[in-house]
């Protein structure tokens, strides 16, 4: 398969802004090296796709579709992997907020609890 | 019944925006329960819940945000945990149980069960629910009747005692909200035994029920997941 020129440099633009961007995400202390992995996993497999678009065509003939379909299903079932990852983190994050909410809560009780006492004793 | 006043007991009453009921509740409790000590889990109330339950002489333990109704009562039995209590009893902060009935519930408790669930259908009481409310408790009853082996009635009731046991399981895992029927299989599938009794139960004094039409859909979706979720959940060790 062969793409036009143009194509390849417009997709080598993406990728390279794609990874300026997450570098300096990670950089302002706004994204975690942990989850920048899988966005410059990203940025190399549409890099690969860009540089060797045969490798598109290998898939495409694998699964036996056009390559432009090939192209859509392999994005929609890498977005759904990032998808299902992020709701794996806010489950986890969900149960971690929730046992350290009702440990504050019992902190708090108990240092109300000695204050009381202490103030008795004063 | 000798034995029960030897063992330490906690009442636990989750409560939400609950300031015109939870005085009277706390009262009722301490007139059938003298006994027993009573927390008050403040589940991010924006009204005067708290100071009303505080001026009754209940524990308070103020959650800073609303959690849910399941968090509220985890924290509850978190505290049981850590105070070493021997029963943990769930009473609502809305006036619908009845605490008359919480001695029936700790005797059962004492007779080697982990969890007494007080029912309202085991015998034909004043409660009449709704035509959908009644299609959908008959739903998680069947369902978990099914899945536990023998009848169980009342699979939503909210008034339950739970055994030092049981609460050590249900601080490792309990739902956030709507969790009465999905904690029955927990506790099951860990090996714990639990049995109805049959209650009377009051309605509403003040507030308003938790599920509304709006959530009834969620409502009845979420549990029936959770049902089967929780039957393919691997066991707490």
């Amino acid at each position: 398969m062969e793409i036009a020129i143009h194509l390849r440099v417009l997709i080598g633009v993406l990728c390279f802004a794609l990874v300026g961007i997450i570098i300096e995400l990670i950089r302002q202390n706004r994204l975690k090296e942990h989850y920048a992995i899988i966005w410059l996993c990203t940025a190399l497999s549409i890099f690969i796709f860009g540089i060797w678009p045969d490798s598109l065509n290998l898939i495409s003939r694998i699964v036996q579709l056009h390559h432009l379909t090939t192209l859509f299903l392999v994005s929609f079932i890498f977005l759904l992997a990032i998808v299902l990852h992020f709701t794996l983190v806010i489950s986890q994050l969900f149960d971690r907020n929730r046992r350290l909410t009702q440990e504050v809560a019992w902190l708090r009780f108990e240092m109300e609890q000695l204050r009381q006492t202490g103030e008795e004793q004063v | 019944m000798g034995e029960i006043l030897s063992k330490k007991t906690l009442i636990i009453i989750p409560a939400y925006n609950e300031e015109g009921s939870v005085a009277r509740v706390i009262e009722n409790i301490r007139r059938h329960v003298p006994e027993a000590d009573i927390l008050v889990v403040n589940d991010g109330s924006r009204d005067r819940t708290a100071r009303e339950a505080r001026e009754s002489g209940a524990m308070v333990m103020t959650l800073p945000y609303n959690m849910g109704i399941g968090s509220a009562v985890q924290s509850g039995f978190l505290f049981a945990k850590e105070k070493g209590y021997h029963f943990a009893v769930q009473v609502d902060g809305d006036g619908q149980h009845p605490p008359s009935e919480i001695t029936k519930l700790l005797s059962a408790l004492d007779n080697g069960v982990d969890l007494a669930i007080g029912s309202r259908f085991v015998q034909q009481t004043e409660y009449r629910p709704t035509l959908t409310r009644s299609l959908g408790i008959k739903i998680f009853s069947f369902l978990v009747s099914l899945i536990v082996g023998k009848k169980i009635y009342d699979t939503t009731s909210g008034f339950r005692a739970a055994s030092r046991k049981a609460v050590l399981l249900l601080t490792e895992t309990y739902p956030h909200d709507y969790p009465e029927v999905e904690a029955l299989i927990t506790l099951h599938r860990n090996g714990m035994r639990f049995v109805e009794i049959p209650v009377e139960m009051n309605s509403r004094q003040a507030g308003k029920s938790s599920i509304g039409a709006k959530n009834a859909v969620y409502y009845m979706l979420k549990v029936t997941l959770a049902i089967f979720v929780a039957i393919i959940k691997r066991r707490q060790r």
